[in-house]
């Protein structure tokens, strides 16, 4: 909107301050997690008084009875202050934003769908099924995919479109044609579900996928502008800049929702909102040609769906015996004694440590 | 006009047979009626139905496969469509009244077809469903949406119906099934009058348990000359994986011929007139199907029933338990034969032998059973349905239904595994009734069945419920279960189910030799939780015996556990030095190694175990106070404490206190 306003107001011969991609991204920052401290504890509790709180459940050794009766469906939260900032500081004629902000609100909604489930069968075992849950992802990964990959729609370079590009390489390492579809779908239904088993102690999701946010800006930023891909020998995309404004938004948004989340939590994300941010994550890297980097800087989200897959399939599957003492992850470290609050900053050490290494790797080429 | 009916409903005789009661039923009150039956090709309808009389149409239609496999859904859907195709011509051209479907795939097609009719209002058939199952099945749980009227068997099956369109009628036997003469039936069979006649059969595709167990027993059964056994082996069709009359056979060659059994046994694999045998028996050995149930009772039959394991709902258990309660028959479960090579499911021929002789050389027993049948059948069946598919027809008054006792129910019954380890785990803690002794041997029978099964979950849980249950004839199943060995060397059993094999050892507090060397192997199992498992075991029973006996030899690999890999081991192995170390100071000398784990709950052990020393007085305290001075006491790990929860927690508990007032 003030992007607008700004050409406007440019136009009568004003200043064009809300032009510039930068100060964009801060306002869209600060904005969101103004939002949430606005919004979030009058949320927190109607979500209370509606009766969207978590059921008792033992997970493992995490003990759930303490967290029985915390509101859920925070993902609402994270969703009204991200998308609202992003529709006050975005273009919204960009066609990035557009395919981000159609991402948010398709994942967004299964999440939802899958929260009301839960909450009015009071079992946080029967929400939506797996097949529907990846039917709903597989569709838009392939909507997705096609609308990329076709020359006639793709918001990329046509050139571009269905090339791979991988970290520590200055060049396109293969172009994969229509194939590229197919991996656009692997990507989207794996960073959905990612976020998803992340989601499993307090802030454990939520500043992983800051730091994957800011990883996201910063490239969105670089392969937006001329001279920086010029200089680091990246290919220019026209436009990709609005996708750094956007998920300074989500950033700012993720910042707030932390405020309530942050151990001992007051709410839960849900998978509201672990779904939607997965989805805008995930779509992010696919239109920045950067998911091989997204999965290093989420490592966090990488580690924590292996190891389920590895326990689920190879493990109780196939050799009929757990391979982790637990899974996801974080509950072997649970099992293991630690503390929920050790587990958590310890994942969060991590996910720095990779969100920098992902920086560097604009440079090490 | 005469009254028109299609029958349909099939797949198997268990559909089949309640149709043609019903028809046989209406006929013989409705002479002028015309009937027609819908099947499917190939099917028990194919030779049942033309046998007794009735005109059979065929259309396609196929059972659901489940929704996991696209393809075969796909398949399901298209021949169900072309099945329904094939069923519009035959409805309009018949024109039923009242259409009669007994479930079964078979009755889809029709079904679906005259939904479909009537809603074009094409269709003025009514349609009456019989349900035959405690639970209903898919297609009748779906049929009953657009079905006038569902009879069932049983009266818990009313809960489940939509409105009042459920009525209890009961299940329909065909009168040609019972009410034979015993004189006329033994002159035709060649029975002589003063024999006591045994007749022994596992439903039509045969039922290895009751096979077997009736071979078993056959030379005990024999020797008393005036016993004569009838024996239905079962009829093996294509495609299926049990061959009756093969497997009789094969037990047959392992046992020395039986003297009497060329003329006092006989065997076939199926009964077109099963109506005969039951007039000429004594006794029937059989399973608890309702269908067969009915019959017995409606024959006035003393029964030995083996139920079925492992069905949903274990139905086959709670028919049998209906008749026990009346004591018209007796029952025999099921256990785990662990002769064979897996875990099979059997009854031992020396228990069926006892049982049958006994009661076969108890005449007055045997009539009071043979009374206390007659009483649980229930003659009023085919009558209530006839005047319900009458009234459908428009042309009796709304039939008197009576509102039948709903059974006893054993808490036991139908649980699924994880649902009976959780009840036993109540009870552990004592937060539930105890079990009466049937409840008991019902548990045990439930655990025989998980022990039995494919399902590796189902196994282990199996293994941790005979140490719960205190099942201590099924400690040999877990020491094979835990550390048996194939002929190539590996263990025999999956990861899981031998750790739950220790777990259960743990449980059952018998400490023998075998004991302790399949506790000894689970040390060393390449399974970090077995092995972990293996060393909880030795804990709880040197707890629970309260001193180390033969325990103590394991006090050297214990040692070694010390030293595992993974924490959970170490932990466990620190606590059971604690149990079973004789001598203090080596136990704490063993210990010093996990002064400094990395993981606490280690260290958490180690405390816990010098605990143990000191109460148990291997350790002197002086010794355990300069030790606990050495141990890291450092953790990462702490308990969350909720003030605000707490004082939530406490007010509930003054208002449930005064409500309890």
């Amino acid at each position: 909107m003030f992007y607008w306003l700004s050409e406007v107001i440019q136009d009568a011969g004003g200043p064009a301050l809300f032009k510039y991609l930068t100060a964009r991204s801060v306002f869209a920052v600060i904005s969101a997690f103004l939002i949430t401290l606005l919004v979030g504890r009058p949320l927190i509790n109607a979500l209370y008084r509606r009766g969207y709180r978590s059921a008792e459940r033992s997970y493992g050794d995490i003990n759930t009875a303490s967290k029985a009766g915390t509101p859920v469906m925070g993902g609402v939260l994270l969703l009204i202050a991200g998308l609202g900032s992003a529709a006050l500081w975005c273009d919204l004629r960009n066609a990035f934003v557009l395919a981000l902000f159609a991402a948010s609100l398709w994942f967004a909604a299964m999440g939802a769908l899958d929260d009301l489930l839960k909450v009015r069968l009071k079992d946080s075992d029967k929400g939506l099924s797996r097949p529907a849950k990846y039917f709903g992802q597989i569709l838009f990964g392939l909507a997705l995919g096609l609308i990329v990959v076709h020359e006639h729609t793709t918001p990329l370079p046509a050139e571009l479109a269905s090339e791979l590009h991988v970290p520590f390489y200055k060049h396109a390492l293969l172009d994969l044609g229509w194939i590229y579809v197919a991996l656009i779908v692997v990507m989207i239904v794996y960073s959905a579900n990612a976020v998803n088993f992340a989601d499993g102690m307090d802030g454990l999701a939520i500043v992983p996928s800051f730091f994957v946010l800011v990883v996201l800006g910063v490239f969105g930023y670089v392969l937006g502008n001329v001279k920086l891909t010029e200089y680091l020998f990246y290919p220019y995309i026209p436009g990709a800049g609005e996708v750094a404004v956007f998920c300074s938004a989500l950033g700012g948004a993720a910042l707030g929702f932390l405020w309530f989340n942050a151990h001992p939590a007051e709410v839960f994300m849900g998978d509201t909102g672990s779904l939607f941010l997965g989805g805008a994550m995930g779509t992010s890297a696919v239109l920045l040609k950067q998911e091989v980097l997204f999965i290093i800087a989420g490592g966090i989200f990488a580690a924590e769906i292996l190891s389920t897959a590895i326990q689920e399939w190879l493990g109780l599957g196939l050799l009929r015996r757990r391979i982790f003492a637990r899974a996801p992850i974080h509950h072997t470290f649970a099992h293991r004694g630690l503390a929920e609050t050790k587990v958590v900053v310890r994942f969060w050490i991590v996910s720095a440590i990779l969100a920098a290494l992902s920086i560097a790797t604009l440079k090490i080429r | 006009m005469a009254l028109r009916y299609l029958l349909t409903g099939g797949g198997t005789g268990g559909h089949v047979t309640p149709a043609l009661a019903i028809a046989d039923e209406l006929k013989a009150h409705d002479p002028a009626a015309e009937f027609l039956y819908v099947g499917v090709r190939g099917k028990a309808e194919e030779i049942l139905v033309p046998r007794a009389g009735y005109r059979l149409k065929f259309v396609r239609s196929r059972g659901y496969p489940g929704a996991s496999n696209p393809l075969a859904l796909l398949w399901f859907l298209i021949v169900l469509g072309l099945g329904m195709l094939r069923a519009v011509p035959i409805l309009l051209g018949f024109r039923p009244s009242v259409i009669i479907a007994t479930g079964g795939y078979v009755a889809a097609p029709v079904l679906f077809a005259a939904a479909v009719l009537r809603r074009l209002g094409l269709l003025k058939s009514k349609i009456f469903l019989h349900e035959q199952n405690v639970t209903p099945g898919r297609l009748n749980a779906l049929g009953a949406s657009f079905a006038d009227r569902v009879g069932v068997s049983f009266p818990e099956t009313l809960a489940s119906l939509p409105g009042d369109k459920g009525a209890y009628v009961g299940y329909p036997v065909r009168s040609a099934a019972t009410g034979g003469e015993r004189a006329e039936a033994r002159a035709e069979l060649g029975i002589p009058e003063d024999a006591r006649v045994v007749f022994a059969f596992g439903g039509s595709q045969g039922a290895r348990t009751i096979n077997r167990a009736v071979v078993d027993a056959l030379p005990r059964l024999l020797e008393d000359p005036r016993v004569r056994v009838i024996h239905g082996t079962g009829r093996h069709l294509e495609g299926a994986a049990y061959d009756g009359a093969a497997d009789v056979t094969a037990r047959f060659a392992e046992h020395e011929p039986v003297s009497g059994q060329e003329e006092r046994y006989s065997r076939q694999d199926f009964f077109h007139d099963i109506g005969r045998y039951y007039a000429a028996a004594d006794l029937v050995v059989c399973r608890a199907g309702a269908g067969t149930l009915t019959e017995v009772c409606a024959q006035g039959l003393p029964a030995v029933v083996i139920p079925k394991a492992n069905l949903p709902g274990d139905h086959q258990v709670a028919n049998a338990r209906v008749l026990e309660r009346h004591g018209a028959a007796r029952v025999l479960y099921e256990g785990v034969d662990l002769s064979a090579e897996g875990a099979v499911e059997s009854v031992s021929g020396e228990a069926l032998a006892e049982m049958a002789s006994g009661l076969l050389g108890a005449g007055e027993e045997l009539t009071r059973m043979a009374e206390a049948a007659r009483q649980v059948y229930d003659p009023e069946t085919l009558v209530r349905i006839r005047r319900l598919i009458e009234h459908l027809a428009g042309k009796g008054p709304v039939p008197e239904l009576p509102s039948p006792e709903r059974r006893p129910v054993d808490r036991v019954l139908g649980l699924s595994s994880n649902a009976l380890d959780q009840l036993l785990r109540r009870l552990a803690a004592g937060s539930e009734k105890p079990l009466g002794a049937g409840e008991q041997r019902l548990v045990n029978y439930k655990i025989d069945g998980f022990l039995a099964a494919a399902d590796y979950v189902e196994r282990a849980r199996g293994c941790r419920m005979v140490g719960l249950a205190g099942y201590a004839e099924r400690l040999p199943v877990l020491i094979r279960f835990a550390a048996a060995r194939r002929a190539d060397g590996k263990l025999g059993e999956t990861p899981i189910v031998r750790r739950d094999a220790l777990v259960g050892l743990g449980g059952l507090g018998c400490v023998s030799e075998t004991v302790v060397e399949t506790l000894q192997a689970g040390l060393s199992d390449p399974y970090f939780e077995a092995r972990a498992a293996a060393a909880e075991a030795a804990a709880a029973l040197g707890r629970s015996t309260g001193e180390p006996g033969p325990l103590a030899a394991l006090c050297e690999p214990m040692t070694t556990r010390l030293a595992d890999r993974s924490f959970e081991p170490r932990a466990a192995a620190a606590r059971a030095l604690g149990e079973i170390g004789g001598d203090g100071e080596v136990v704490v000398a063993a210990l010093r190694r996990l002064y400094f784990d990395r993981v606490w709950k280690v260290r958490s052990a180690v405390f816990d175990a010098i605990s143990r020393l000191v109460e148990r007085g291997v350790l002197p305290p002086n010794r355990a106070e300069e030790e606990m001075g050495r141990v890291l006491i450092t953790s990462t790990g702490y308990i969350t404490e909720y003030p605000l929860k707490e004082a939530y927690n406490h007010l509930r508990h003054v208002v449930n206190g005064k409500e309890g007032e």
